[in-house]
């Protein structure tokens, strides 16, 4: 009975072919929309995991400016403040019992030249600890060394990005290249770092100098906006931020119950406030696409009340035939549903296709969320059913004499 | 005399038509037997649609008593309803009501999705082959002409091996030679036992009829037998 329904139903469907596809676009684009904002929101959030994970370990911390709170209310002006010269004094100065290794940081875009070929790339300033801190992995020439630091020599690492650009077919360390105008001796190859933590991923052309290098070279102030290091173990995380923070505190000056204007960081608090950003963004974009599937619900409404009143006569004479009212309810709620059902895996499909694609293009994981296949396929029943019950029971509770007599 | 399949004792209906109450059917009292063939015949506004939807138990009445196959329809439910007359009744209408979206078979098993048939495929052919339409089970009404519409029609009232056959003006729509062949068509099957009802304004087409029963400002005129 309700198979003979069923095929009953997908005739009247498939016969009004225009009106369908129509109908169900609704549906398409609405559960499209859902499926591609949830997968594209899961994969960028396991983007940012991964590659926090794997870039950075569980052991790198940072100091940067600005209270704890600062740091967690996307001020605009955190983005730019500065720590202060004399900060790192308590790294370099002083030993901090389970710290591995330290370094500064700030990042400058400049110019290199290599026989008339230039490109504009970004400069990691910092100290000789960087390629520890961050396991930075040398795929030829060597890291900068304590005696590089004290003469300032015009050393640079470069990565395998502008290795592959400007050196294709030649060993790059030993050859000279001009960084704004300054030359300076390549001495290492670092593959592809991707040091910059919650960053484009995209392997950026970038060029590596030690900070009084670059401080004396280009007659610039020391600046730095994050001291970055390794600690030795995890579970000493606690006590040492501890010992940091007093130990800053009192080099500003600060009493021990003051709030601190600086900050530590570790992978896990970026883990977390990205996660956050992006749980926001994907829930605030899934919210939107949702109000699609309102009005596709809408549209099958619609049609559904059209075909009703079209197939008054039609009804009449299936009740005269011994229809009940359950039975025409069923069918019209049943064709609702596939309507639906119908749209929603035409979204789905198309939805999962669009978001691999844009997966594929902005390089993140590719994958199409468990959550969003699921929900897609329940929403679009709800929906069939939901807004399938008001023209199903108008149809059902229509007088057969009434209906036959209709024109 | 063959035991009464319809009887109706003191049937009122009246409607409501703005304020003013309009008494359709008044008193009406008769019998029909099994193997009958009855014309119901009247002018519009007499009452005899009203008549057949009653018979039909399509519409409900206002008092009386309605007894159909033995069974006394007044305390059915509508669900109890339109099973009772998916089974008894095989209903032909004026328009055909056919799905045009449908095959001519498919049209024929329609009622099996109501009322339990067995095989309703090999039925279907068994009655489109009576009606002279065994050759038709692919086209779709469209295809089709008025009287083999009505003729479809006709084989999907024959479904449920019903204990009458219920026709509402089954030839207003045809041309009087197609009516003819229709007319035809309902003699042979009372013929071979079936019952049957045709409500007409037409007295050409009542002459097929065994039995006349005239309504007239909703009351039975005479009864006369040919």
């Amino acid at each position: 009975m309700l198979i003979k329904l069923f095929r009953s139903s997908l005739k009247n469907i498939l016969t009004n072919k225009l009106r369908s596809v129509l109908t169900v676009l609704g549906m398409v684009i609405g559960i499209a929309s859902v499926t591609i904002m949830v997968s594209v929101g899961e994969s960028a959030k396991k983007w940012i995991e991964d590659s926090l994970n794997s870039t950075l370990g569980t052991n790198v911390m940072f100091l940067i400016p600005g209270s704890e709170e600062d740091s967690n209310s996307f001020d605009p002006t955190s983005f730019f403040a500065m720590l202060e010269e004399d900060d790192y004094e308590i790294f370099e100065n002083e030993t901090i019992e389970g710290i591995t290794a330290h370094s500064r940081r700030n990042v400058d875009t400049q110019e290199i030249t290599y026989r008339s070929k230039s490109e504009n790339v970004l400069t990691f300033i910092h100290d000789i600890g960087y390629a520890e801190v961050f396991d930075v992995d040398f795929t030829s020439g060597r890291n900068f060394t304590e005696k590089d630091a004290q003469t300032r020599k015009k050393y640079i690492i470069i990565d395998t990005v502008i290795e592959d650009k400007f050196f294709p077919l030649q060993e790059p360390v030993g050859k000279e290249i001009e960084v704004e105008g300054k030359t300076f001796e390549i001495i290492g190859v670092v593959d592809d770092p991707n040091q910059d933590p919650g960053g484009s991923g995209d392997a950026t052309a970038s060029i590596f100098m030690l900070m009084d290098t670059y401080s004396q070279v280009f007659n610039q102030p020391i600046e730095y906006d994050v001291i970055s290091f390794r600690i030795q173990n995890f579970d000493e995380k606690d006590e040492i931020e501890a010992e940091i923070i007093r130990k800053l505190k009192d080099k500003r000056g600060l009493a021990p119950q003051d709030e601190a204007d600086f900050n530590i960081q570790s992978q896990e608090d970026f883990l977390e406030t990205s996660s956050e950003i992006t749980d926001m963004i994907t829930t605030f974009l899934t919210v939107i696409a949702s109000i699609s599937l309102i009005v596709a619900g809408i549209g099958v409404m619609n049609i559904m009340l059209v075909s009703v009143n079209e197939r008054i006569k039609e009804i009449g004479l299936r009740k005269a035939i011994g229809a009940k009212n359950r039975d025409i309810l069923v069918q019209f709620m049943m064709e609702s549903i596939i309507y639906s059902i119908i749209g929603g895996v035409t979204g789905l499909i198309l939805g999962s296709i669009i978001a691999i694609i844009l997966e594929k293009l902005a390089k993140l994981p590719e994958l199409i969320s468990i959550t969003a296949v699921v929900s897609s396929l329940s929403v679009s029943v709800l929906i069939g059913t939901v807004f399938g019950v008001y023209p199903a029971q108008r149809a059902a509770k229509l007088s057969p004499i009434e209906a036959l007599r209709a024109e | 005399m063959p035991k009464p399949i319809i009887s109706l004792k003191n049937i009122n209906k009246s409607y409501l038509s703005g304020e003013i109450e309009f008494q359709a059917l008044k008193e009406i009292s008769l019998e029909i037997s099994e193997g009958d063939f009855v014309a119901i015949v009247g002018p519009s506004g007499s009452g005899k649609s009203t008549l057949m939807n009653i018979i039909g138990c399509l519409d409900r009445f206002d008092s009386g008593e309605l007894r159909l196959d033995g069974k006394n329809v007044a305390d059915m439910d509508d669900d109890e309803l339109a099973l009772w007359r998916g089974q008894k009744i095989g209903f032909v209408f004026q328009s055909f009501n056919l799905l045009n979206k449908f095959t001519v078979l498919e049209n024929t098993t329609l009622p099996s999705l109501y009322v339990k048939i067995e095989n309703p495929e090999n039925k279907a052919r068994k009655v489109l082959d009576q009606v002279g339409l065994g050759d038709k089970l692919k086209n779709t009404p469209l295809q089709l002409s008025g009287g083999q519409r009505q003729r479809v029609a006709i084989a999907r009232a024959l479904m449920a091996d019903p204990v009458i056959i219920l026709a509402d003006e089954p030839t207003g729509n045809l041309d009087s030679k197609t009516g003819k062949t229709i007319m035809k068509l309902f003699q042979k099957l009372n013929n071979e036992g079936k019952t049957i009802i045709v409500i007409t304004h037409d007295p050409a087409v009542a002459k097929f009829a065994k039995k006349v029963i005239k309504l007239v400002d909703g009351k039975v005129h005479n009864e006369n037998a040919d």
